[in-house]
């Protein structure tokens, strides 16, 4: 490839990676991708012009286009998109213009900047796989362009010394130009090498770099796909659509777990308290906020305040959650949240410092407000009760008023439900007796089922008394109203169930399609505690298997290394990095009193080394380096392959054509002629002459042969092979005459 | 060699010389810092994107803004140490005697030598340091120089006028590997230049044809005729006139000497002042008239006289540039006052009497390279010395050189042209700058005056 093609090649590797990382944004005008990619390509088959020579139309259609961008933006108020849909206009057309050194610089200066709109607009891991090709075409591109620039001034100079009017020009830089001696192999490599350097620096200066925010345009965090389903009413029936979404609305950590927990993971969102015979509500009265403490590593948390039972196991939750597309936000976490931490960063997002966490009361659910069309990570320290607590059996029915007002409400429902409330609990009067005996109910008789159709009027006694099929709103609504119409307090709430838990990255993946309702039921002296009568058919939703489900899974789990470690990365992050950057130095110092895997201080190094370094290691090792150097052989005998074997038949001729005559070399020594190394294929004919030999014309024949095809580059051709091999045959049956005599 | 009063003090001046030339080592070779530093064109624009990328991400707080930053930094970064990489332990050696001509593109060669052992040095240029107006330099250019590699490469340069060029030392440069920025050595080795006057094609006078019989003028030795004898080798001579049995015997290069027809001898001379011309004189007495007696009669002389040097040298009589502005404003005069101008036609007459000398060089070295030519023995004389008669290539390289070192003295105390006693048959020839008022020195018997070559080759 001359040097031409491949500066090409990278100019518009460059000018791709830009509209790539505008393109996948999803902000741009929905024509202007495809008209952009039609130019793009159509470009490359344009012999380009001059700036000079640029034709007065095509500058006025680009001031037209100019004018156009700035009348939308100015009506729109969108004036970062429409810079960048006039960015891609002009990156496209400077592909006509790729003359010179100049305009090259333009172009990648264009592309560039398509590449920082791409930052603004596509906080998304497909904006990663374009940077870091972008960052490798770029130092391929700027590395020719100094070349180019160079050869350029260069020619330049000379002219200028040898007048305005000189016209033979030698040159010396465009003879460099026109040949191959730059793109050698080693420079290639280099290059390549140095394009890894960059990027590593790239990746070193990013996590060092202080970050200082000083906020005068402060940006929001990603935006992000929203989730549907959270509001401030809950319409039976409305949820069997989603339960097939395998959108991922929330990645959850769990710091000390390093698999999945014994049971699936349930987020709680929101509570509902009030039921009309078709929709829930949720009582907004009565609210009171959530104190917020600030805690010694810059942190905020909120701490709720709530009665706990003695049996728990805190489990501790950092939660990312996508963002959400409703008219209330819930803090998602499991079941009785005892406290939520936050950062700076995030506060700030919400709207500073005014408090935005708001606690429910009685409810005691947890919603924020802001900026919520961002994502969010926060972490949720909740008490996981994971056997029924003692002596809940036994609980009585003190119930305060504040429960009893709002979750013994009940509508005006069929009296045939009451009467099927009755019939359930018959022969049970504790209050768990009759949540015992609800459950057992519901769980026979009735099934999973996502169709709808219920009767609009009273599903749930369309539910209860008719169908006896339907989804998790179904049954965890017919268990609080059945529980209700015995005098039990009980409520719905909702959230997720379940989740895939993904192994590349260690976190449960929550889809749309794990949203779930189930039941809480107070008991006086426990709180509520969770109940769930949907069948188990119905409750986790379905998760695929197979390869394609694990390349999800990895590139999901990249996505959330690229949110936490570089869209989310700030100043408590980097500090907490180099913290442990330099724990970990510490710990490796000969007194330090921390312990490796292996044991304390330097010895615990090396015995760390010896656990580490095995034979097991080394010979995977080994193996790795063997496949990898294999590789490389392949790849360097593939590219000489690709660039000597495949012309027809040149390499070949080459070899042939040497081989016979280094058997006419060996001939001539066995009959006695002195051949050195410096002997031209002429002296060689005038020794054997001398000699008598007796195929000398076939051995002058050879010469010509020979010297053609080695040094003059001619390609023998069928016919040509046919000589050859005819000559060294009768080559072969020469003699030396008079050698012989002479002997 | 020079006595010193003591072996101490002989011992002291060994020791300072060494300790000067080790620093002289250190300072041509091996000294990392200091670097010269240009941006290019390229490189300001990348500065300024990277400064405002880095506000952006600073204000935005926006992490991909800074994964931007990291990337334009670690170019900036990179760029910084290849560039030094390129130009480190890359040794130049020129070579030691170079003479140009002026107005001719001349070549420079430079042997770059790359000390390391395993990095190439790609893209590295080579410049004399030459501080001088009218010179244009071509860097020498070498794309790529492997480790322990050395090349040979050539500056391309054109000096506009004759004479002695110092050189500081040499500049050793790169803009790799992305041109954002120049990173340059300075090796400080100053060193000399000599360009020679122009010489063109010039029609010998008719005077010294007809006077010395050039018009039947024969080849010098070495191109033919009868041999007279051997002699030693001389730098210049060809080769295909060295006699080899005498060679062999006397174990000395020994080539044939012909014999050579009667020579004929041409002195040429020149009176390198700056003489003020018959223009100058006039401008004088009519300002020293007018000094005397400020008439309108004075005065209106003096104004025509002015008028009509400005106009024939295209001079201007008014303020230029901001001060023109503000004399339209009424801040100042417009125009330049008498005294002003006599000033600047004087500054103007000066100049062209500079400019008629210089052509005058030019063509006493076209004379010279052509008489030489034509085979006579050609001497020269100046203010500067004399070159005694003589012929071949070096006496060529020593005319040349006399007129490339000459300099132009003032007027007053200037000495007087002298030749040796005159023999017969010799013709002793002064050249006389264009308008110059130069009396005829002791010992010449022509003036000629000195024509524009430069003029009728379209220079």
């Amino acid at each position: 490839m001359g040097f031409d093609s491949l500066h090409k090649t990278v100019s518009y590797l460059l000018v791709l990676c830009g509209l790539i990382a505008v393109g996948a944004s999803g902000e741009l005008i929905v024509w202007l991708p495809w008209a952009a990619g039609a130019v793009f390509v159509g470009s490359w088959f344009v012999q380009t012009v001059s700036t000079e020579d640029t034709p007065w139309w095509w500058t006025a259609l680009l001031m037209a286009a100019l004018a156009g961008f700035l009348v939308l933006a100015f009506w729109s108020g969108e004036w970062l998109t429409h810079t960048v849909h006039f960015a891609v206009v002009m990156a496209v057309a400077k592909l006509f213009q790729r003359q010179t050194a100049r305009d090259h610089f333009q172009l990648y200066t264009l592309s560039f900047l398509l590449v920082v709109g791409g930052a603004v607009l596509n906080p998304e891991i497909s904006f990663a796989i374009v940077f870091v090709v972008y960052v490798v075409v770029l130092t391929w591109g700027l590395v020719l362009l100094h070349l180019r620039r160079d050869f350029e001034d260069r020619e330049g100079a000379v002219r200028a010394l040898r007048g305005a009017d000189a016209r033979d020009v030698e040159s010396e830089p465009a003879t460099l130009w026109r040949t191959r001696r730059v793109l050698r192999p080693s420079f290639l490599a280099g290059t390549s090498l140095l394009a890894l350097g960059v990027f590593v620096a790239s990746v070193a200066i990013f996590f060092v770099f202080p970050r200082v925010g000083l906020g005068f345009f402060f940006s929001r965090s990603r935006p992000g796909p929203t989730v549907a389903g959270f509001s401030s009413l809950v319409e039976l029936g409305h949820w069997g659509t989603i339960k097939d979404n395998p959108t991922v609305v929330a990645r959850v950590e769990l710091p000390g777990h390093a698999g999945p927990l014994a049971q699936p993971l349930r987020l709680r969102g929101l509570s509902f308290d009030t039921y009309d015979g078709r929709q829930w509500s949720r009582e907004t009265r009565y609210t009171a906020h959530a104190e917020l403490s600030l805690q010694r590593d810059g942190r905020r948390a909120a701490v709720i305040n709530e009665a706990s039972p003695e049996d728990f196991t805190p489990l501790e939750q950092r939660i990312y959650l996508e963002p959400l597309n409703a008219d209330v936000h819930p803090v998602f976490g499991a079941p009785r949240i005892r406290s939520i931490a936050v950062d700076e960063s995030l506060l700030k997002q919400l709207g500073g410092n005014r408090t935005r966490f708001k606690q429910g009361w009685p409810s005691g659910d947890i919603t924020f407000s802001g900026a919520t069309d961002a994502s969010l990570f926060y972490t949720v320290h909740s008490e996981l009760l994971l056997q029924t607590p003692p002596g809940v059996a036994d609980a009585g029915v003190d119930y305060p008023p504040g429960v009893t007002r709002l979750y013994l409400q009940l509508p005006d429902l069929s009296p045939e439900v009451e009467a099927l409330a009755r019939s359930v609990t018959r022969g049970a009067v504790t209050p768990w007796q009759k949540v015992q005996a609800v459950e057992r109910f519901l769980a026979q008789g009735f099934e999973y089922s996502l169709e709808g159709g219920h009767d609009p009027e009273d599903p749930l006694a369309d539910f209860l008394l008719r169908r006896k099929e339907g989804h998790c709103e179904y049954f965890a609504s017919a268990m609080v109203v059945l529980l209700r119409f015995e005098g039990v307090p009980a409520r719905m709430a909702n959230g997720f169930y379940g989740g895939v838990w993904n192994d590349f990255g260690n976190y449960y993946e929550v889809r749309q399609g794990d949203a779930h309702a189930w039941v809480e039921v107070y008991f006086p002296g426990y709180g509520w505690l969770t109940f769930d009568s949907t069948p188990a058919s119905g409750m986790l939703a379905p998760v695929q298997e197979g390869w394609g489900e694990r390349l999800r899974r990895g590139f999901d789990a990249a996505k959330l290394q690229w949110y936490k470690w570089v869209v989310e990365y700030d100043l408590g992050k980097q500090i907490e990095l180099f913290r442990e950057l330099g724990r970990k130095i510490a710990s490796w110092g000969p007194d330090s009193n921390t312990s490796l895997p292996g044991g304390k201080g330097i010895e615990g190094l090396r015995q760390w080394s010896r656990d580490v370094f095995n034979r097991g290691f080394l010979v995977s090792v080994g193996q790795w380096l063997l496949g990898i150097g294999a590789l490389v052989f392949g790849v360097r005998r593939g590219i000489r392959w690709w660039r000597f074997g495949r012309r027809p038949g040149m390499r070949r001729d080459v070899r042939r054509a040497h081989g016979a005559w280094v058997h006419l070399e060996k001939r001539a020594r066995r009959e006695g002629i002195d051949v050195t190394a410096s002997m031209t294929p002429e002296e060689l004919v005038a020794a054997l002459s001398e000699a008598g030999f007796t195929q000398l014309g076939a051995a002058e024949e050879l010469m010509h042969l020979y010297q053609s095809v080695r040094f003059g580059g001619r390609a023998l051709g069928a016919e040509g092979i046919r000589t050859l091999d005819r000559v060294a045959r009768a080559v072969d049956q020469g003699r030396c005459e008079k050698m012989r005599r002479a002997a | 060699m020079m006595p010193f009063a003591s072996i101490a003090a002989a011992s002291r001046a060994v020791h300072a010389r060494r300790k000067l030339g080790f620093f002289r080592r250190i300072g041509r070779n091996n000294r990392m810092f200091p670097r010269k530093l240009q941006f290019t064109r390229e490189g300001k624009i990348f500065v300024w994107i990277t400064l405002g990328i880095g506000f952006a991400a600073i204000n935005t707080g926006n992490n991909l803004m800074y994964l931007i930053l990291g990337m334009l930094l670690s170019l900036i970064l990179v760029s910084g140490i290849l560039s030094e990489l390129a130009i480190r332990k890359v040794t130049l050696r020129r070579d030691r005697s170079q003479r140009l001509m002026a107005g001719c593109e001349g070549l420079l060669r430079v042997h770059l030598e790359n000390g390391k052992k395993r990095f190439i040095s790609y893209c590295v240029e080579a410049e004399e340091i030459l501080d001088y107006e009218g010179v244009h330099q071509v860097p020498a250019y070498q794309l790529r120089l492997g480790p322990g590699e050395s090349e040979d490469a050539f500056i391309r340069v054109r000096f506009l006028r004759r004479g002695v060029y110092q050189s500081v030392g040499m500049l050793l440069a790169t803009r790799f590997p992305f041109a954002l920025f120049r990173k340059g050595r300075v090796l400080e080795e100053a060193r000399e230049i000599l360009v020679h006057p122009a010489v063109y094609p010039v029609q010998i006078p008719e005077l010294l044809t007809r006077s010395q019989g050039l018009e039947r003028s024969q080849p010098r030795p070495g191109l033919g005729g009868d041999v007279r004898g051997v002699r030693l080798y001389q730098s210049g001579d060809p080769f295909k006139d060295v006699h080899w049995k005498v060679t062999a015997r006397r174990g000395r290069l020994m080539v044939r000497e012909y014999e050579a027809p009667a020579t004929r001898s041409v002195w040429l001379g020149l009176v390198n002042t700056l003489s003020p011309c018959s223009e100058s004189r006039l401008l004088q007495s009519l300002v020293a008239a007018r000094s005397a007696s400020p008439n309108q009669a004075n005065t209106d002389a003096l104004m025509n006289f002015l008028k009509g040097v400005e106009a024939r040298l295209g001079l201007k009589v008014t303020r230029p540039g901001v001060r023109g502005i503000l004399a339209t404003l009424g801040l100042r005069r417009r125009l330049l006052t008498v005294e002003e101008r006599v000033g600047a036609v004087e500054k103007a007459l000066r100049g062209v009497g500079k400019a008629n000398v210089e052509t005058a060089v030019t063509y006493l070295a076209s004379l010279v390279v052509a008489l030489l030519k034509r085979g006579c023995d050609v001497g020269l004389a100046t203010l500067d010395g004399r070159v005694e008669l003589g012929n071949g290539k070096r006496q060529r390289r020593e005319l040349l050189d006399h007129l490339a070192r000459m300099e132009l003295r003032d007027d007053a105390g200037s000495g007087l042209l002298a030749l040796p006693d005159r023999s017969t048959g010799v013709e002793c020839l002064l050249i006389r700058p264009a308008r110059a008022d130069v009396a005829l020195p002791l010992g010449f018997n022509h003036v000629i005056e000195a024509r524009s070559l430069e003029a009728s080759h379209g220079v």
